[in-house]
Protein backbone atom coordinates (compact mmCIF):
# COMPACT_ATOMS: atom_id res chain seq x y z
CA UNK A 1 0.00 0.00 0.00
CA UNK A 2 1.17 3.47 -0.68
CA UNK A 3 2.16 6.03 1.87
CA UNK A 4 -0.76 8.31 2.40
CA UNK A 5 -1.37 10.66 5.27
CA UNK A 6 -4.70 12.03 6.37
CA UNK A 7 -5.47 15.71 6.39
CA UNK A 8 -6.17 15.44 10.10
CA UNK A 9 -2.67 14.15 10.88
CA UNK A 10 -1.21 17.08 8.93
CA UNK A 11 -3.23 19.70 10.82
CA UNK A 12 -5.70 20.34 8.03
CA UNK A 13 -9.33 19.72 7.25
CA UNK A 14 -11.22 19.78 3.98
CA UNK A 15 -14.36 21.91 3.87
CA UNK A 16 -17.46 19.73 3.94
CA UNK A 17 -19.23 21.96 1.42
CA UNK A 18 -16.69 23.23 -1.13
CA UNK A 19 -13.89 20.68 -0.44
CA UNK A 20 -11.18 23.31 -0.01
CA UNK A 21 -8.31 22.06 2.12
CA UNK A 22 -7.77 24.47 5.01
CA UNK A 23 -5.44 24.74 7.98
CA UNK A 24 -7.23 23.40 11.01
CA UNK A 25 -6.50 23.25 14.73
CA UNK A 26 -7.99 20.01 16.03
CA UNK A 27 -10.05 21.51 18.82
CA UNK A 28 -13.84 21.54 18.78
CA UNK A 29 -14.04 24.54 21.08
CA UNK A 30 -12.44 26.83 18.52
CA UNK A 31 -14.91 27.59 15.75
CA UNK A 32 -13.02 27.68 12.46
CA UNK A 33 -14.55 28.63 9.13
CA UNK A 34 -13.67 27.90 5.53
CA UNK A 35 -12.01 30.99 4.03
CA UNK A 36 -13.64 30.30 0.69
CA UNK A 37 -17.28 29.60 1.48
CA UNK A 38 -17.65 30.36 5.19
CA UNK A 39 -18.87 26.91 6.25
CA UNK A 40 -17.76 25.82 9.70
CA UNK A 41 -14.86 23.39 9.44
CA UNK A 42 -14.75 20.03 11.12
CA UNK A 43 -12.04 17.43 10.84
CA UNK A 44 -14.82 14.83 11.19
CA UNK A 45 -18.54 15.62 11.40
CA UNK A 46 -19.30 16.13 15.12
CA UNK A 47 -21.14 13.16 16.67
CA UNK A 48 -21.51 11.59 13.27
CA UNK A 49 -21.93 8.06 14.61
CA UNK A 50 -24.57 9.03 17.20
CA UNK A 51 -26.59 11.08 14.72
CA UNK A 52 -26.49 8.33 12.12
CA UNK A 53 -27.60 5.73 14.69
CA UNK A 54 -30.51 7.94 15.81
CA UNK A 55 -31.70 8.54 12.25
CA UNK A 56 -31.30 4.88 11.33
CA UNK A 57 -33.30 3.61 14.30
CA UNK A 58 -36.09 6.07 13.56
CA UNK A 59 -36.05 5.03 9.91
CA UNK A 60 -36.23 1.35 10.89
CA UNK A 61 -39.24 2.07 13.13
CA UNK A 62 -40.98 3.91 10.29
CA UNK A 63 -40.20 1.10 7.86
CA UNK A 64 -42.55 -1.28 9.74
CA UNK A 65 -45.83 0.67 9.33
CA UNK A 66 -44.68 1.57 5.82
CA UNK A 67 -44.88 -2.11 4.93
CA UNK A 68 -47.80 -3.21 7.11
CA UNK A 69 -50.35 -0.51 6.28
CA UNK A 70 -51.83 -0.05 2.81
CA UNK A 71 -49.91 2.46 0.73
CA UNK A 72 -52.85 3.03 -1.61
CA UNK A 73 -56.55 2.31 -1.77
CA UNK A 74 -58.19 1.54 -5.12
CA UNK A 75 -61.96 1.97 -5.16
CA UNK A 76 -63.72 0.67 -8.25
CA UNK A 77 -67.53 0.86 -8.45
CA UNK A 78 -67.88 0.99 -4.68
CA UNK A 79 -65.33 -1.73 -3.82
CA UNK A 80 -62.35 -0.57 -1.81
CA UNK A 81 -59.20 -2.66 -2.26
CA UNK A 82 -56.29 -1.48 -0.14
CA UNK A 83 -52.82 -2.64 -1.20
CA UNK A 84 -49.49 -2.62 0.57
CA UNK A 85 -46.11 -2.00 -1.09
CA UNK A 86 -45.52 -5.73 -1.39
CA UNK A 87 -49.08 -6.23 -2.67
CA UNK A 88 -48.35 -3.72 -5.43
CA UNK A 89 -45.32 -5.72 -6.53
CA UNK A 90 -47.35 -8.97 -6.52
CA UNK A 91 -50.08 -7.29 -8.61
CA UNK A 92 -47.50 -6.21 -11.18
CA UNK A 93 -46.16 -9.78 -11.37
CA UNK A 94 -49.73 -11.05 -11.99
CA UNK A 95 -50.08 -8.58 -14.86
CA UNK A 96 -46.93 -10.05 -16.37
CA UNK A 97 -44.97 -6.81 -16.03
CA UNK A 98 -41.93 -8.53 -14.58
CA UNK A 99 -39.44 -5.79 -15.42
CA UNK A 100 -41.48 -3.06 -13.77
CA UNK A 101 -42.24 -5.37 -10.83
CA UNK A 102 -38.51 -5.89 -10.33
CA UNK A 103 -37.87 -2.13 -10.49
CA UNK A 104 -40.56 -1.40 -7.89
CA UNK A 105 -39.39 -4.27 -5.67
CA UNK A 106 -35.78 -3.08 -5.75
CA UNK A 107 -36.64 0.60 -5.28
CA UNK A 108 -39.18 0.34 -2.48
CA UNK A 109 -38.27 -2.84 -0.59
CA UNK A 110 -34.71 -3.93 -1.32
CA UNK A 111 -33.08 -0.48 -1.33
CA UNK A 112 -34.40 0.82 2.05
CA UNK A 113 -33.66 -2.54 3.67
CA UNK A 114 -30.14 -2.81 2.26
CA UNK A 115 -29.47 0.81 3.17
CA UNK A 116 -30.40 0.15 6.79
CA UNK A 117 -28.27 -3.01 6.93
CA UNK A 118 -25.33 -1.41 5.11
CA UNK A 119 -25.17 1.63 7.36
CA UNK A 120 -25.48 -0.53 10.47
CA UNK A 121 -22.52 -2.62 9.25
CA UNK A 122 -20.47 0.55 8.70
CA UNK A 123 -21.37 1.92 12.14
CA UNK A 124 -20.48 -1.33 13.87
CA UNK A 125 -17.20 -1.51 11.94
CA UNK A 126 -16.28 1.95 13.22
CA UNK A 127 -17.43 1.38 16.79
CA UNK A 128 -15.87 -2.00 17.52
CA UNK A 129 -13.01 -1.79 15.01
CA UNK A 130 -14.25 -4.69 12.93
CA UNK A 131 -11.64 -5.61 10.32
CA UNK A 132 -13.34 -5.04 7.01
CA UNK A 133 -11.74 -3.86 3.82
CA UNK A 134 -11.91 -0.07 4.05
CA UNK A 135 -11.97 0.37 0.31
CA UNK A 136 -14.96 -1.94 -0.06
CA UNK A 137 -16.71 -0.21 2.84
CA UNK A 138 -16.29 3.14 1.11
CA UNK A 139 -17.65 1.69 -2.13
CA UNK A 140 -20.65 0.40 -0.21
CA UNK A 141 -21.18 3.80 1.38
CA UNK A 142 -21.02 5.47 -2.02
CA UNK A 143 -23.56 2.98 -3.35
CA UNK A 144 -25.88 3.61 -0.39
CA UNK A 145 -25.70 7.35 -1.00
CA UNK A 146 -26.38 6.90 -4.69
CA UNK A 147 -29.32 4.48 -4.61
CA UNK A 148 -31.18 6.07 -1.67
CA UNK A 149 -33.12 8.52 -3.80
CA UNK A 150 -34.63 5.73 -5.92
CA UNK A 151 -36.87 4.71 -3.04
CA UNK A 152 -38.99 7.79 -3.71
CA UNK A 153 -40.33 5.99 -6.78
CA UNK A 154 -43.39 4.56 -5.02
CA UNK A 155 -44.34 7.92 -3.53
CA UNK A 156 -44.25 9.53 -6.99
CA UNK A 157 -46.33 6.70 -8.46
CA UNK A 158 -48.99 7.13 -5.80
CA UNK A 159 -49.09 10.90 -6.27
CA UNK A 160 -49.55 10.47 -10.03
CA UNK A 161 -52.19 7.74 -9.67
CA UNK A 162 -54.13 9.75 -7.10
CA UNK A 163 -54.19 12.72 -9.49
CA UNK A 164 -55.07 10.66 -12.57
CA UNK A 165 -57.62 8.14 -11.31
CA UNK A 166 -60.11 10.54 -9.84
CA UNK A 167 -63.30 9.58 -11.69
CA UNK A 168 -65.88 9.83 -8.90
CA UNK A 169 -67.78 6.59 -8.22
CA UNK A 170 -66.32 4.72 -11.21
CA UNK A 171 -62.73 4.58 -10.09
CA UNK A 172 -60.62 6.34 -7.51
CA UNK A 173 -57.12 5.82 -6.18
CA UNK A 174 -56.21 7.34 -2.86
CA UNK A 175 -53.01 7.27 -0.84
CA UNK A 176 -52.94 5.12 2.31
CA UNK A 177 -51.38 5.76 5.73
CA UNK A 178 -48.21 3.87 4.73
CA UNK A 179 -47.35 6.69 2.31
CA UNK A 180 -46.44 9.01 5.19
CA UNK A 181 -44.39 6.35 6.95
CA UNK A 182 -42.64 5.36 3.74
CA UNK A 183 -41.81 8.97 2.87
CA UNK A 184 -40.32 9.37 6.35
CA UNK A 185 -38.24 6.20 5.93
CA UNK A 186 -36.77 7.43 2.67
CA UNK A 187 -35.94 10.90 3.99
CA UNK A 188 -34.50 9.56 7.25
CA UNK A 189 -32.26 7.01 5.53
CA UNK A 190 -31.06 9.72 3.12
CA UNK A 191 -30.28 12.00 6.06
CA UNK A 192 -28.53 9.12 7.86
CA UNK A 193 -26.28 8.58 4.83
CA UNK A 194 -25.53 12.31 4.78
CA UNK A 195 -24.63 12.59 8.47
CA UNK A 196 -22.40 9.54 8.27
CA UNK A 197 -18.77 10.56 7.83
CA UNK A 198 -16.99 8.08 5.49
CA UNK A 199 -13.60 9.35 6.66
CA UNK A 200 -14.19 7.48 9.93
CA UNK A 201 -13.87 4.22 7.98
CA UNK A 202 -10.24 5.03 7.20
CA UNK A 203 -9.17 6.44 10.55
CA UNK A 204 -7.82 3.20 11.98
CA UNK A 205 -6.16 2.01 8.79
CA UNK A 206 -2.51 0.96 8.80
CA UNK A 207 -0.11 3.49 7.40
CA UNK A 208 -1.98 6.46 8.76
CA UNK A 209 -0.51 7.86 11.92
CA UNK B 1 -20.16 15.70 -25.51
CA UNK B 2 -18.39 12.64 -24.33
CA UNK B 3 -16.78 12.42 -20.96
CA UNK B 4 -14.01 9.93 -20.73
CA UNK B 5 -12.83 8.77 -17.37
CA UNK B 6 -9.32 7.93 -16.35
CA UNK B 7 -7.72 6.97 -13.09
CA UNK B 8 -5.16 9.50 -12.09
CA UNK B 9 -2.66 8.25 -9.62
CA UNK B 10 -2.10 11.53 -7.90
CA UNK B 11 0.60 10.40 -5.53
CA UNK B 12 1.23 6.75 -5.23
CA UNK B 13 4.94 6.06 -5.06
CA UNK B 14 6.33 9.06 -3.26
CA UNK B 15 7.90 8.44 0.10
CA UNK B 16 6.48 9.96 3.25
CA UNK B 17 7.86 13.40 3.80
CA UNK B 18 9.21 14.00 0.34
CA UNK B 19 5.60 14.07 -0.78
CA UNK B 20 4.63 16.89 1.49
CA UNK B 21 7.65 19.01 0.74
CA UNK B 22 6.78 19.10 -2.92
CA UNK B 23 5.36 22.30 -4.34
CA UNK B 24 1.80 22.51 -5.55
CA UNK B 25 -1.74 22.86 -4.30
CA UNK B 26 -2.82 20.16 -1.89
CA UNK B 27 -6.22 18.62 -1.66
CA UNK B 28 -7.77 16.05 0.59
CA UNK B 29 -10.12 13.29 -0.47
CA UNK B 30 -13.46 14.09 1.19
CA UNK B 31 -14.30 10.41 1.68
CA UNK B 32 -11.06 9.06 3.13
CA UNK B 33 -9.17 12.24 4.13
CA UNK B 34 -5.98 11.27 2.25
CA UNK B 35 -3.90 14.28 1.20
CA UNK B 36 -2.62 14.59 -2.34
CA UNK B 37 -0.95 17.14 -4.53
CA UNK B 38 -3.25 18.36 -7.23
CA UNK B 39 -1.99 17.45 -10.66
CA UNK B 40 -2.97 18.69 -14.05
CA UNK B 41 -5.41 16.51 -15.93
CA UNK B 42 -6.54 16.76 -19.52
CA UNK B 43 -9.79 18.45 -20.39
CA UNK B 44 -12.84 16.15 -19.97
CA UNK B 45 -10.91 13.85 -17.62
CA UNK B 46 -11.63 13.14 -14.00
CA UNK B 47 -9.27 12.54 -11.10
CA UNK B 48 -10.13 9.81 -8.62
CA UNK B 49 -8.68 9.11 -5.21
CA UNK B 50 -6.10 6.31 -5.59
CA UNK B 51 -6.91 5.07 -2.09
CA UNK B 52 -10.71 4.87 -1.99
CA UNK B 53 -11.80 5.64 -5.55
CA UNK B 54 -13.78 8.74 -4.69
CA UNK B 55 -14.20 11.36 -7.42
CA UNK B 56 -11.81 14.18 -6.55
CA UNK B 57 -11.95 16.77 -9.30
CA UNK B 58 -12.66 17.12 -12.96
CA UNK B 59 -11.58 19.22 -15.85
CA UNK B 60 -14.39 20.51 -18.03
CA UNK B 61 -13.98 22.70 -21.09
CA UNK B 62 -15.68 26.08 -20.99
CA UNK B 63 -17.67 25.07 -17.92
CA UNK B 64 -19.34 28.41 -17.17
CA UNK B 65 -20.77 29.12 -20.62
CA UNK B 66 -21.84 25.55 -21.36
CA UNK B 67 -23.53 25.01 -18.02
CA UNK B 68 -25.20 28.40 -18.27
CA UNK B 69 -26.66 27.51 -21.67
CA UNK B 70 -27.94 24.19 -20.32
CA UNK B 71 -29.45 25.64 -17.16
CA UNK B 72 -31.19 28.43 -19.08
CA UNK B 73 -32.70 25.85 -21.45
CA UNK B 74 -33.74 23.81 -18.43
CA UNK B 75 -35.42 26.84 -16.86
CA UNK B 76 -37.37 27.53 -20.06
CA UNK B 77 -38.49 23.88 -20.25
CA UNK B 78 -39.49 23.93 -16.59
CA UNK B 79 -42.70 25.88 -17.21
CA UNK B 80 -44.28 23.61 -19.86
CA UNK B 81 -43.08 20.58 -17.87
CA UNK B 82 -44.93 21.73 -14.77
CA UNK B 83 -48.03 23.27 -16.33
CA UNK B 84 -48.84 20.86 -19.20
CA UNK B 85 -50.31 17.40 -18.54
CA UNK B 86 -47.79 14.59 -18.15
CA UNK B 87 -50.13 11.65 -18.75
CA UNK B 88 -53.77 11.41 -19.75
CA UNK B 89 -56.33 8.69 -19.11
CA UNK B 90 -59.50 7.58 -20.96
CA UNK B 91 -61.90 5.22 -19.25
CA UNK B 92 -65.57 4.56 -20.11
CA UNK B 93 -65.87 7.79 -22.06
CA UNK B 94 -64.40 9.84 -19.24
CA UNK B 95 -60.97 11.38 -19.51
CA UNK B 96 -58.59 12.87 -17.04
CA UNK B 97 -55.04 14.14 -17.14
CA UNK B 98 -52.43 14.92 -14.53
CA UNK B 99 -49.76 17.61 -14.32
CA UNK B 100 -46.84 17.69 -11.90
CA UNK B 101 -48.72 20.22 -9.76
CA UNK B 102 -51.92 18.13 -9.83
CA UNK B 103 -50.00 15.17 -8.42
CA UNK B 104 -48.88 17.30 -5.48
CA UNK B 105 -52.36 18.74 -4.94
CA UNK B 106 -54.03 15.31 -5.07
CA UNK B 107 -51.99 14.16 -2.06
CA UNK B 108 -52.50 17.48 -0.28
CA UNK B 109 -56.28 17.36 -0.71
CA UNK B 110 -56.39 13.87 0.75
CA UNK B 111 -54.70 15.17 3.88
CA UNK B 112 -51.22 13.78 3.23
CA UNK B 113 -49.58 17.18 3.57
CA UNK B 114 -46.15 15.82 4.53
CA UNK B 115 -46.00 13.43 1.58
CA UNK B 116 -47.29 16.11 -0.77
CA UNK B 117 -44.59 18.46 0.49
CA UNK B 118 -41.99 15.79 -0.21
CA UNK B 119 -43.27 15.29 -3.76
CA UNK B 120 -43.39 19.07 -4.28
CA UNK B 121 -39.81 19.46 -3.07
CA UNK B 122 -38.26 16.57 -5.00
CA UNK B 123 -40.07 16.97 -8.31
CA UNK B 124 -40.73 20.72 -8.65
CA UNK B 125 -39.17 23.02 -6.06
CA UNK B 126 -35.63 21.64 -5.73
CA UNK B 127 -34.97 21.15 -9.47
CA UNK B 128 -36.28 24.67 -10.15
CA UNK B 129 -34.31 26.36 -7.35
CA UNK B 130 -31.22 24.36 -8.32
CA UNK B 131 -31.37 25.54 -11.93
CA UNK B 132 -32.28 29.10 -10.95
CA UNK B 133 -29.50 29.51 -8.39
CA UNK B 134 -26.91 27.95 -10.69
CA UNK B 135 -28.03 30.22 -13.55
CA UNK B 136 -27.73 33.31 -11.37
CA UNK B 137 -24.28 32.28 -10.10
CA UNK B 138 -23.01 31.60 -13.61
CA UNK B 139 -24.47 34.87 -14.95
CA UNK B 140 -22.76 36.73 -12.12
CA UNK B 141 -19.45 35.06 -12.98
CA UNK B 142 -19.79 35.82 -16.71
CA UNK B 143 -20.54 39.45 -15.89
CA UNK B 144 -17.58 39.54 -13.52
CA UNK B 145 -19.89 40.70 -10.77
CA UNK B 146 -19.05 39.47 -7.30
CA UNK B 147 -21.21 39.92 -4.27
CA UNK B 148 -21.42 37.96 -1.06
CA UNK B 149 -24.83 36.73 -2.20
CA UNK B 150 -23.33 34.97 -5.21
CA UNK B 151 -21.29 32.77 -2.87
CA UNK B 152 -24.31 32.21 -0.63
CA UNK B 153 -26.36 31.18 -3.65
CA UNK B 154 -23.72 28.68 -4.75
CA UNK B 155 -23.57 27.35 -1.19
CA UNK B 156 -27.34 26.97 -1.29
CA UNK B 157 -27.03 25.05 -4.55
CA UNK B 158 -24.55 22.68 -2.87
CA UNK B 159 -26.97 22.06 -0.02
CA UNK B 160 -29.87 21.22 -2.34
CA UNK B 161 -27.80 18.83 -4.44
CA UNK B 162 -29.16 15.31 -4.12
CA UNK B 163 -32.77 16.25 -3.37
CA UNK B 164 -33.90 16.84 -6.93
CA UNK B 165 -35.22 13.54 -8.28
CA UNK B 166 -36.38 14.11 -11.83
CA UNK B 167 -34.99 10.82 -13.14
CA UNK B 168 -36.76 8.87 -10.41
CA UNK B 169 -39.97 10.71 -11.29
CA UNK B 170 -39.65 9.71 -14.94
CA UNK B 171 -39.48 6.03 -13.94
CA UNK B 172 -42.47 6.75 -11.67
CA UNK B 173 -44.45 7.96 -14.70
CA UNK B 174 -43.54 4.76 -16.51
CA UNK B 175 -44.61 2.56 -13.59
CA UNK B 176 -47.96 4.37 -13.23
CA UNK B 177 -48.64 3.93 -16.94
CA UNK B 178 -48.03 0.18 -16.68
CA UNK B 179 -50.27 -0.03 -13.61
CA UNK B 180 -53.14 1.67 -15.43
CA UNK B 181 -52.84 -0.21 -18.72
CA UNK B 182 -55.46 -2.88 -18.04
CA UNK B 183 -57.86 -0.41 -16.44
CA UNK B 184 -57.92 2.32 -19.05
CA UNK B 185 -56.19 3.65 -22.13
CA UNK B 186 -53.27 5.85 -21.22
CA UNK B 187 -51.65 8.49 -23.40
CA UNK B 188 -48.61 10.67 -23.04
CA UNK B 189 -49.13 14.39 -22.56
CA UNK B 190 -47.10 17.24 -24.01
CA UNK B 191 -45.72 18.03 -20.58
CA UNK B 192 -43.82 14.73 -20.51
CA UNK B 193 -41.69 15.78 -23.50
CA UNK B 194 -40.80 19.05 -21.79
CA UNK B 195 -40.13 17.08 -18.60
CA UNK B 196 -37.74 14.71 -20.36
CA UNK B 197 -36.01 17.72 -21.92
CA UNK B 198 -35.61 19.33 -18.52
CA UNK B 199 -34.26 16.05 -17.10
CA UNK B 200 -31.72 15.84 -19.95
CA UNK B 201 -30.60 19.41 -19.26
CA UNK B 202 -30.02 18.68 -15.57
CA UNK B 203 -28.06 15.52 -16.41
CA UNK B 204 -25.89 17.38 -18.93
CA UNK B 205 -25.39 20.14 -16.36
CA UNK B 206 -23.85 17.68 -13.92
CA UNK B 207 -21.53 16.52 -16.71
CA UNK B 208 -20.45 20.00 -17.79
CA UNK B 209 -20.15 21.67 -14.40
CA UNK B 210 -16.77 21.87 -12.72
CA UNK B 211 -17.63 23.08 -9.23
CA UNK B 212 -13.98 23.54 -8.29
CA UNK B 213 -13.49 25.95 -11.15
CA UNK B 214 -16.64 27.89 -10.23
CA UNK B 215 -15.32 28.19 -6.68
CA UNK B 216 -11.97 29.41 -8.05
CA UNK B 217 -13.82 32.06 -10.03
CA UNK B 218 -15.84 33.09 -6.98
CA UNK B 219 -12.63 33.32 -4.96
CA UNK B 220 -10.28 35.00 -7.40
CA UNK B 221 -12.37 36.36 -10.27
CA UNK B 222 -12.69 35.12 -13.83
CA UNK B 223 -9.63 37.00 -15.09
CA UNK B 224 -7.22 35.29 -12.75
CA UNK B 225 -5.28 32.51 -14.45
CA UNK B 226 -6.91 29.19 -13.72
CA UNK B 227 -4.31 27.04 -12.02
CA UNK B 228 -3.75 23.48 -13.10
CA UNK B 229 -5.01 23.91 -16.59
CA UNK B 230 -3.98 20.96 -18.69
CA UNK B 231 -0.56 21.30 -20.22
CA UNK B 232 -0.31 20.13 -23.86
CA UNK B 233 1.24 16.69 -23.98
CA UNK B 234 3.96 17.58 -26.49
CA UNK B 235 5.54 20.97 -26.26
CA UNK B 236 6.61 22.06 -29.76
CA UNK B 237 10.40 22.35 -29.67
CA UNK B 238 13.11 21.93 -32.28
CA UNK B 239 13.66 18.22 -32.58
CA UNK B 240 16.84 16.40 -33.55
CA UNK B 241 15.43 15.44 -36.96
CA UNK B 242 14.88 19.08 -37.79
CA UNK B 243 18.48 19.87 -36.93
CA UNK B 244 19.76 17.07 -39.12
CA UNK B 245 17.63 18.31 -41.99
CA UNK B 246 18.83 21.90 -41.63
CA UNK B 247 22.45 20.65 -41.52
CA UNK B 248 21.92 18.70 -44.74
CA UNK B 249 20.48 21.77 -46.39
CA UNK B 250 23.46 23.75 -45.24
CA UNK B 251 25.81 21.15 -46.77
CA UNK B 252 23.87 21.21 -50.03
CA UNK B 253 24.08 24.96 -50.17
CA UNK B 254 27.81 24.78 -49.49
CA UNK B 255 28.19 22.30 -52.34
CA UNK B 256 26.24 24.62 -54.63
CA UNK B 257 28.42 27.51 -53.70
CA UNK B 258 31.56 25.47 -54.45
CA UNK B 259 30.35 24.81 -57.94
ZN1 LIG C 1 -15.63 25.77 2.00
ZN1 LIG D 1 -10.17 8.81 -0.92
Amino acid sequence: MMDVRSARSLGMASCSLCHKLCRFVDNDEIAQYCPRCGTRLYSRYPNSVVHTWALLITAAICFLPANLYPIMVVSQLGNDTPSTIFGGVVALVHHGAYGIAAVVFIASLAVPFLKLIGLVILLIKIQIGWHLNASQCTSMYRMIEFIGRWSMLDIFVIALLAALVNLGAVARIEAGPAATAFGLTVVLTMLAAMTFDPRLIWDKEVGDE
Amino acid sequence: MSVSVKDVMVTSDIKQNALYQEEGEWLACHECDAVFIKQAIDVRFDAYCPRCGCHLYASRPDTVRRTLALSLTGLILFFPAVLLPIIGLDVLGMSNSATLIAAVLALFNEGYWWTSFLVLACSIAVPFIEMLSLTLVLIAISLDHYNPWVKSMFKFWHLLKGWGMLEVYLIGVLVSMVKLLDMASVHIGLGLYAFIGMLLMTLLMTLSLDTEEVWEFLEHGIHAPVPYEAVPASVPTAREDDQVITERYALKEEGLNKR
